[in-house]
């Protein structure tokens, strides 16, 4: 008895010295943490890579200002490798500074729009093997080079641009930019018709995607203008077959965010048909995402969108050419769903990509995968025609 | 007849704690994985359908072996097939549980030193593993069964924690087409799927003497059906939220659907969560599993003496889980469902000829 106390407490002395040890310790002091990372495609052989380090000395942690205009974040600093690939440059990044790198803070990665689809496809990848890399990490795309909207980024009312960008990805009120995360960016480049959307990264205020037609009754919130010329996510890129087939504004990214109910309420700006009136405002509330029928006529596929919208007015009084609330309401909807179908009409017949998923919709009619093919769906999404029901 | 000394009273709440642990600490090794890549979007039909069959099986086993037959599953295998009968068992549960201990070892030590060791190397990891299993062992089984009621609880909420964090954020189209890759796909994977549910073969051996002995079909079912249940939602939440791209290259499952946890700024990782019940559900099997190795070695060739058994085997299994990369690449993992399945269909046999045997003998 006396033999197996002893070896116990032998064991016990044993365990709590040896395996109480600091193996993989890591000092915050001795660490440098990637907060973003730009991507650029230098030319066919290499890329340049823009990686923001966070600075915590500058970061007093609180809600501290930099708002002294044109001054510089002190609280990161880039550096940009060129190199042929993600971990060369991670390596050689590394040569030169004296922490050891962690990506467990990577909030954004940002790619530039001259990526190839390769560079799309093998740097997601990359990434979301990184042990460090949360799936949740925020992606876009660059309106002009990634490496300049990472440089050119001030964070607002934010001392510490790690969690601004955490802040800006998490919020669900960003109506004019889809948020997509390098989880499902990957997946959806990769499997079926390889269809995405990434948001529009602007480090200037320039326009984001389509021109607005000015003749449409839908108000266009192109024009809107930051006085700051604050970099910002606004717009989206449209991915088919691993690449970029076409930008859309950030209108069309609010449609997109309302059929998908990624926003649960925005308002709609429209014109008032009665000459001389001024725009009428509605607020737009968005209890579930919209519902897809597909029905076949003859040799024309016809997919039904339906999605139901709480519609209000904003305004005290019945605007000037509407007799009744009926009527208003009446061309408020046809508005909205005439908007939506063109929207639909443009990633159909425009982009031909399903960005919107339908064809999950019309895989749930198969039973499993040997009577289930892509490319059939993707001639009956180009032909189809839509109807949009408010 | 040797006479088995783990006859100690059990309550029966602790046999049902025993059970879950057995049956759902494979969710956090690379078994899940292997099916969840060949049965893509039917993977929760396939779990659900192997969690049948293999609830089936243990209602089985529980009901006739153990009501037809007195002792453990040893005592039952010399009783119908004689001393010879009951060596080739032996000797068949010891490759058994000796490559489900290899392969849990490895699996964990890899599992726990991705979440939270990724410099240090694979020993240290292994090192920890394994004397916590060996000291568990060493005690006697009544500790070791009376441990599985106070952590059994604190893995089951994890994992639920986990599966309720996952689950509600998954896209539903995932489980469409809901055959996957057609009926023959989803009867064999759930086939397959069965090796989830071999280790039940483990509560055969220590002879449960709940409680009541009457009840204990009861009280094992109730555990199968609620780990059953937990093995399903595992799957259910995976299937909803990890993307079948992203799958294909890894191999713990848990610690991808891990990653998918997101609360916000607000408790952001159950990664410190995971790792704890990690190690506490692989000790209390591999506790368990070397306790009734020293079992089988004593009762089939009479080993008397525990702790240099166990340590042996303890240091043993450590080095071929160390050095199992140099083996053929899944050598382990097919190891295991050979055995696996070798164990269960003997003790199917051996439930069947008690039956036949009882049956007999009433009419007599």
């Amino acid at each position: 008895m006396k033999k197996n106390k002893f070896f116990y407490i032998l064991a016990a002395i044993f365990a709590t010295t040896s395996l109480s040890g600091c193996y993989d310790s890591r000092e915050i002091d001795e660490t440098a943490y990637i907060v973003a990372l730009g991507i650029d495609s230098e030319n066919q052989k290499s890329y340049n890579y823009t990686f923001q380090l966070a600075n915590p000395l500058e970061m007093s942690g609180g809600g501290a200002e930099n708002e002294s205009g044109g001054s510089p974040d002190s609280s990161v600093q880039n550096f940009v490798v060129s190199a042929p690939d993600f971990y060369i440059a991670k390596n050689q990044l590394n040569n030169f500074l004296s922490k050891t790198i962690d990506m467990s803070h990577l909030k954004l990665i940002v790619f530039s729009k001259t990526l190839d689809d390769d560079g799309f496809l093998n740097h997601s990848q990359f990434l979301i093997h990184e042990r460090e890399v949360r799936p949740h990490t925020l992606v876009a795309v660059a309106s002009e080079s990634a490496g300049d909207f990472i440089k050119k980024v001030k964070p607002t009312l934010e001392a510490n641009t790690a969690k601004y960008y955490e802040l800006m990805s998490i919020r669900s009120d960003n109506i004019y930019a889809p948020s997509t995360n390098i989880s499902d960016f990957l997946d959806q480049i990769s499997i079926n018709n390889r269809t995405s959307v990434l948001p529009i990264a602007h480090s200037s205020a320039e326009s984001s995607g389509e021109a607005h037609n000015p003749d449409e009754l839908w108000v266009g919130t192109d024009s809107a203008r930051i006085d700051s010329k604050n970099s910002c996510l606004r717009g989206m890129a449209v991915f088919k077959n691993g690449e970029i087939c076409g930008y859309m504004n950030g209108d069309c990214a609010m449609i997109f965010n309302i059929l998908n109910r990624k926003i649960k309420s925005c308002t709609i700006t429209l014109k008032n048909p009665a000459p001389g009136n001024s725009n009428l405002v509605f607020r737009v509330n968005i209890p579930k995402s919209a519902g897809y029928k597909i029905e076949k006529s003859k040799n024309k596929y016809l997919i039904t969108v339906s999605q139901n919208l709480d519609i209000k007015f904003i305004g005290e009084f019945l605007p000037e050419g509407f007799n009744s609330e009926d009527e208003l309401y009446n061309f408020a909807k046809q508005t909205i769903s005439q908007k939506f179908t063109d929207f639909l009409y443009d990633l159909s017949r425009g982009k031909r990509a399903d960005i919107m998923n339908m064809g999950n919709h019309f895989k749930k009619l198969f039973a499993d995968t040997t009577k289930w093919d892509p490319t059939l769906w993707q001639k009956i999404f180009e032909s189809a025609d839509f109807s949009v029901n408010l | 007849m040797v006479k088995n000394k783990l006859t100690a009273s059990f309550k029966n709440s602790d046999i049902t704690f025993v059970v879950i642990n057995l049956l759902i600490y494979r969710i956090f090794t690379q078994l899940p994985m292997t099916i969840f890549k060949t049965s893509g979007s039917a993977a929760p039909l396939s779990n659900l359908l192997s969690g049948i069959a293999a609830i089936g099986i243990i209602w089985f086993l529980t009901s006739c072996l153990l009501k037809n037959i007195n002792g453990n599953l040893l005592d039952a295998a010399e009783t119908l097939f004689g001393k010879l009968g009951k060596v080739l068992f032996c000797l068949l549960i010891i490759a058994y549980l000796a490559v489900s201990m290899i392969f849990t070892l490895e699996n964990f030590s890899n599992l726990i030193r991705l979440i939270a060791f990724p410099t240090s190397p694979l020993w240290f990891v292994t090192i920890f593993l394994i004397l916590g299993a060996v000291l568990g062992a060493l005690g006697n089984t009544h500790s070791v069964i009376r441990l599985h009621g106070i952590f059994a609880p604190i893995i089951i909420t994890v994992l639920v924690l986990l599966i309720v964090s996952t689950i509600y954020q998954g896209d539903t189209s995932r489980l469409f087409p809901l055959l996957g890759g057609g009926t023959n796909s989803v009867l064999s994977n759930s086939f397959s799927g069965i090796i989830l549910y071999t280790d039940i073969i483990l509560l055969l051996l220590i002879a449960p003497n709940g409680e009541s002995r009457t009840y204990i079909t009861k009280t094992v079912s109730i555990g199968a059906i609620f780990a059953l249940l937990l093995n399903f939602l595992f799957a259910l939440s995976f299937t909803l939220k990890i993307p079948q791209t992203i799958a294909q290259n890894q191999q713990f499952p848990i610690y991808l659907l891990m990653k998918q946890v997101y609360f916000g700024r607000f408790f952001q990782r159950l990664d410190a969560l995971i790792l704890l019940v990690s190690a506490l559900s692989s000790m209390l099997y591999m506790s368990l599993n070397l306790t009734l190795i020293f079992d089988t070695f004593r009762q089939s060739l009479g080993f008397s003496q525990k702790p240099p058994v166990v340590i042996a085997l303890g240091v043993l299994i450590s080095l071929i889980s160390l050095q199992s990369y140099t083996f053929p690449q899944n050598s382990i993992l097919y190891l295991v469902y050979v055995c696996g399945f070798g164990v269960m269909a003997f003790s199917i046999l051996a439930a069947i000829f008690a039956k036949v045997r009882s049956v007999l003998s009433e009419k007599k």
